[in-house]
């Protein structure tokens, strides 16, 4: 009895907690839940109910005062909206108002002008009505919209404006129709309503229907309302994105990845109108097949003390719909064509140039279009189609396009080795950082931020030009060098059968070869990368001497082992394998045989000939590809790293200069006197000096090359100048140097070669400079001759050495 | 001071003695000898001081000691009425810091909120990497009984570390400031 008492009061404790506990639907959570019992269990659970519903009053607290901290910031938002739009307008009237007088006369504006005037005129128009309906939508969003009802024809209304709409229709192609509702009588409406109405669902049509496509505007009536609906046979909306096409700013492709231009606002803002008739808005869609979009808004008759009065005149209102109708006109005169039909043939540098929006297009055009040939597409797909069929040098594209935005575009170009090296530069609406930030982390080599003026633009152009072409360079030295390298694996094979001294040369080539073919990659990352297009063109220029004295040895390498004697040994070791079982009768006896030891004594001779020459040789490929690293070492670190000092044998390096110019003069006849001198010990930058020194023969021995004079001749000279310094002379016999060209020739970009860069010299002398010493030139004029002083501190002055700490 | 304390504690006092030196101890601590404490109730805190203080005399036993002897006790207790409390941290740095949680917990019930806040206001802890900082302020001046507590959930987790009071009341600090510093406390 005392258990089924104590049952009864825990299940009325319980009850009464439960009781307590329906207070939670208030959704406030300002309770707590009391129980007085000796029931420990039950006292445990009344303490961490109360805990539940703290924590649940506490978030809700938290969220009330983060909701009206953002209602007051929403507030702030659309207040300041309308405001600017408000400002906007002025200004924007002022620019429309002129620019409207100056066009209408069209035979007045010099033809120069006139593209550029309509362009403005075109874009200022669209400005105005994104303003406008900024305008409409702070004021919505505010709740300060206020209907304004007039008595309207809808039938007439919404055909007129399908009307307005036909060209664009027929320009892309679609066909566009209206079907009224019979004996629609007069009712009342906010006229602008139905126009912003109309014209967003009209221009979606238009813009999300492929050519070929169908768009009806159709009225219906049952019996409270009238429908306006808007079908079409586009591309559809996902259904899981339907529910969210009426909210703010909500656009079906994301903000970089969308395909088309607009605010995101015009469906909100259709919905905010339609509820504001207290209408509804049905939508219907399916992807790939089309929309249809049904407005139902009650039907409202006319008093009977408007009956008699006359439509209002909308002409007016009606005309300024047109214009903004006509935004997405934008005829362009630009020449963008069909890719299967494009065919180039100038003589002029190709840009391919991708943006979506032809005014922008035709903009660009206009700006650079004496300079360049220009590919134009209106989107990522097409850049790629076209960028595959006619190589551009540089690709100029937006970032967001249709159909594949600027971003993927340049992964996909980036990805593909046969096309990742051609530059592309980003057109981005974003400024600053971000725009450097999202530029180059999608792998763009330049950007430029809207708005940009037409000289930024060309320099970008410019600059990546002259990097596309150092780089084509690059792979020309590259072929050259691959080249050469495939004769000497070719040949490999006949070369090991030879002996095994050789085979070791040929282990020690391979790995020549596989260093080579690394530092061409890295020669041209270090020329990408350089960055600055005289570093790069100063990278190219020292490592072309380079390469082409690696060429010439490996050449000669090739050349020696083909015409070596030592494939004689496979004929030999034939006629001993026949011989194999009367080996001694065939040596002694047969007058062939009798001939062999001799033979193998003058071929071993005719082989230590051969692996000496090839020694030589492959040291000489070495101390190449050495200078070649050692070069872009220097190069990828120019701007950063100082020179590193170490002691300098001049004579030597001298000799290694000569070495790295063999290309040039080996089948030249050119006469190298050296006069050097004993000087003291010299610690310097080696490497800057061995650069400076290949650049002053290649130098020499062109010059020479160029006058071509009977005897050739060029004379080094080491000597001490004083007790600190000491100089290097070149003198060479070419031709010479006009007297007013004498203080020029150390500037950036002169030449008086006919495919010289110039930069050689300059580069030359500002490294003399920076290792304390001096570079001068003398010449007594044309045809005559000139002599380059270095002159050179034996120890590095203070500060050099400082550097090196 | 939540009725759990002195529930405990009367619990305890009748289990190492018996119901005579109960009654002795709540005579002099002026507490009705059929009063029942509520886990989930707010009672005096003077009361309570008086409780305590008369368990000394009677007893005879020092703070020290009866802090000891309540906090192996308490832990006891709560193991068995609180059980997911202790399986929710993996060890006794995740238990001591959310100790000022589960004494917000008993606050949450209580309607008047001086008393809530009260409750609320006299555990504060700073985290650190193995460590914490405990600041408590309480008239109650219980930090001895803190430390013991502390030190039976190390033990009860089988952590190492070391507990010492940088900073107390009693010596006229404003608040008790406890350390607890681990090592070697698997991740
Ligand atoms: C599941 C474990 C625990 C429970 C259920 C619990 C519960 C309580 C409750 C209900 C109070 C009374 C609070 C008030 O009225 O102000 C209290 C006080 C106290 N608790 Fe705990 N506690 C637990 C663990 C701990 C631990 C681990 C420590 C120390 C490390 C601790 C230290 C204290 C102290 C010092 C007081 C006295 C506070 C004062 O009034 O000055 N408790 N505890």
């Amino acid at each position: 009895m005392n258990q089924l008492n104590e049952y009864n009061n825990f299940r009325q404790e319980i009850e009464r907690i439960a009781d307590q506990l329906c207070l939670a639907v208030k959704g406030t959570f300002d309770f707590s839940v009391e129980a007085t019992t000796s029931d420990q269990i039950i006292q445990k659970l009344c303490m961490l109910m109360n805990f539940t519903i703290d924590a649940a009053r506490r978030s809700l607290s938290e969220m009330n005062i983060q909701n009206s901290k953002l209602t007051e910031l929403d507030k702030l938002k659309s207040d300041f909206m309308a405001n600017v739009s408000h400002e906007l307008r002025t200004p924007l009237t002022l620019i429309l108002g002129p620019l409207e007088g100056l066009i209408s006369d069209k035979d007045s504006i010099p033809l120069a002008h006139q593209d550029n005037l309509f362009r403005i005129h075109r874009n200022a128009y669209r400005l105005y009505g994104l303003v406008n309906d900024l305008l409409d939508f702070a004021k919505l969003e505010a709740g300060k919209y206020i209907l304004s009802e007039e008595v309207i024809d809808l039938n007439r209304h919404i055909k007129d404006i399908v009307d307005d709409a036909q060209g664009l229709a027929g320009e892309r192609k679609l066909s566009l129709t209206f079907t009224p509702f019979p004996d629609l009588p007069l009712m009342m409406l906010d006229r602008k309503i139905i126009d912003k109405i109309t014209f967003n669902l009209l221009s979606n049509a238009l813009k999300f229907t492929p050519a070929g496509g169908h768009i009806n505007v159709q009225l219906l009536r049952d019996c409270d309302c009238v429908d306006i609906i808007v079908t079409d046979t586009g591309i559809g909306i996902p259904t899981e994105q339907i529910s969210k096409l009426f909210e703010r700013f909500y656009q079906v492709n994301s903000s970089s990845t969308r395909t088309h231009e607009g605010t995101g606002i015009g469906l909100a803002m259709i919905n905010q109108f339609t509820k504001l008739m207290d209408g509804k808005i049905v939508v219907a869609s399916e992807e790939g097949k089309g929309s249809k979009f049904k407005i139902c808004i009650p039907f409202k008759a006319v008093p009977e003390n408007k009956k008699n009065q006359p439509e209002e005149k909308y002409k007016e209102k009606i005309s300024s719909f047109k214009v903004s109708l006509s935004k997405m006109e934008m005829k362009s005169e630009s020449k963008y064509t069909d890719i299967e039909k494009l065919n180039i043939k100038g003589d002029l540098p190709l840009i391919l140039l991708a943006d979506d929006n032809p005014d922008v297009r035709s903009y660009i055009v206009s700006l650079i279009q004496d300079s360049y040939e220009i590919i134009e597409v209106e989107n990522g797909k097409l850049a790629l189609e076209a960028i595959y069929k006619f190589s551009p040098q540089v690709i100029l594209s937006d970032v967001m396009m249709p159909e594949m935005n600027g971003f993927e575009l340049t992964a996909k170009i980036k990805s593909d080795p046969k096309v990742k090296n051609i530059p592309i530069i980003l057109i981005t609406a974003k400024a600053g950082k971000e725009a450097v930030v999202d530029s180059f982390q999608v792998g763009a080599d330049d950007y430029l931020s809207k708005p940009f003026s037409a000289e930024e633009l060309k320099a970008r152009i410019g600059a990546a030009l002259r990097n596309r072409q150092d780089y084509l360079k690059i792979e020309e030295l590259n072929i050259q060098l691959n080249k050469t390298i495939n004769e000497l694996s070719n040949s490999k094979s006949y070369l090991e059968s030879s002996n095994k001294e050789l085979e070791e040369e040929i282990e020690l080539r391979k790995i020549l070869e596989e260093k080579n073919s690394k530092l061409n990659s890295e020669l041209v990352i270090a020329a990408r990368h350089a960055g600055m297009a005289d570093i790069a063109a100063s990278v190219l220029h020292n490592i072309g001497n380079a390469l082409n004295s690696v060429t010439t040895s490996t050449t000669f390498i090739g050349q020696r082992i083909l015409t070596s004697k030592t494939s004689n040994l496979i004929e030999i070791s034939k006629l001993l394998d026949q011989h194999e079982s009367d080996m001694a009768a065939f040596i002694t006896n047969d007058p062939q045989g009798q001939r062999i030891p001799k033979y193998i004594t003058k071929l071993a001779e005719i082989s230590k000939i051969d692996k000496e020459y090839l020694t030589a040789e492959i040291n000489n490929v070495q101390k190449g590809i050495t200078h070649i690293k050692e070069i872009i070492n220097k190069q990828n670190s120019l701007s950063k790293v100082l020179g590193v000092n170490n002691a300098i044998i001049v004579p030597n390096l001298i000799e290694d200069a000569l070495i790295l110019n063999k290309t040039i003069y080996s089948n030249i006849n050119i006469s190298i006197k050296r006069d050097f001198n004993p000087i003291k010990e010299v610690v310097n930058d080696r490497v800057k000096l061995l650069q400076i020194l290949v650049n002053l023969i290649k130098n020499g021995i062109e010059s020479i090359l160029e006058k071509n004079p009977e005897h050739k001749e060029i004379i080094l000279s080491i000597r001490e100048k004083n007790n600190t310094h000491f100089d290097i002379q070149l003198s060479d016999n070419g031709v010479g140097i006009e007297k007013e060209n004498l203080e020029k020739i150390f500037s950036f970009r002169f030449t008086t070669k006919k495919e010289g860069h110039g930069f050689g010299l300059h580069s030359s002398a500002i490294s003399i400079q920076d290792m304390g010493g001096n570079l001068s030139v003398t010449s007594d004029g044309l045809g005559k001759g000139a002599t380059f002083s270095i002159t050179l501190p034996y120890q590095p002055s203070k500060k050099e050495d400082r550097k090196n700490e | 001071m939540v009725g759990l304390i002195q529930k405990i504690l009367i619990d305890m006092i009748k289990d190492i003695t018996n119901e005579e030196t109960l009654n002795e101890i709540k005579k002099l601590a002026n507490i009705p000898l059929d009063r029942k404490f509520q886990i989930n109730i707010v009672y005096s805190d003077e009361e309570w001081q008086k409780l305590f203080k008369a368990m000394l005399s009677v007893l005879k036993i020092t703070d020290e000691q009866a802090d000891e002897t309540y906090a192996k006790y308490f832990l006891k207790d709560s193991l068995e009425r609180f059980p997911t409390w202790f399986q929710m941290s993996k060890n006794s740095y995740e238990f001591l810091l959310i100790q000022p949680t589960i004494h917000n917990c008993f606050a949450t019930g209580v309607a008047d909120q001086k008393h809530r806040d009260a409750i609320n206001d006299k555990f504060k802890v700073e985290q650190f990497p193995e460590k914490i900082i405990t600041h408590y302020k309480s008239s109650n001046n219980h930090c001895g009984l803190y430390m013991k507590l502390a030190q039976e959930v190390i033990n009860h987790y089988k952590d190492n570390a070391i507990i010492e009071e940088k900073k107390c009341m009693k010596s006229g600090g404003d608040e008790c400031e406890i350390h607890v510093q681990w090592s070697g406390l698997a991740a």
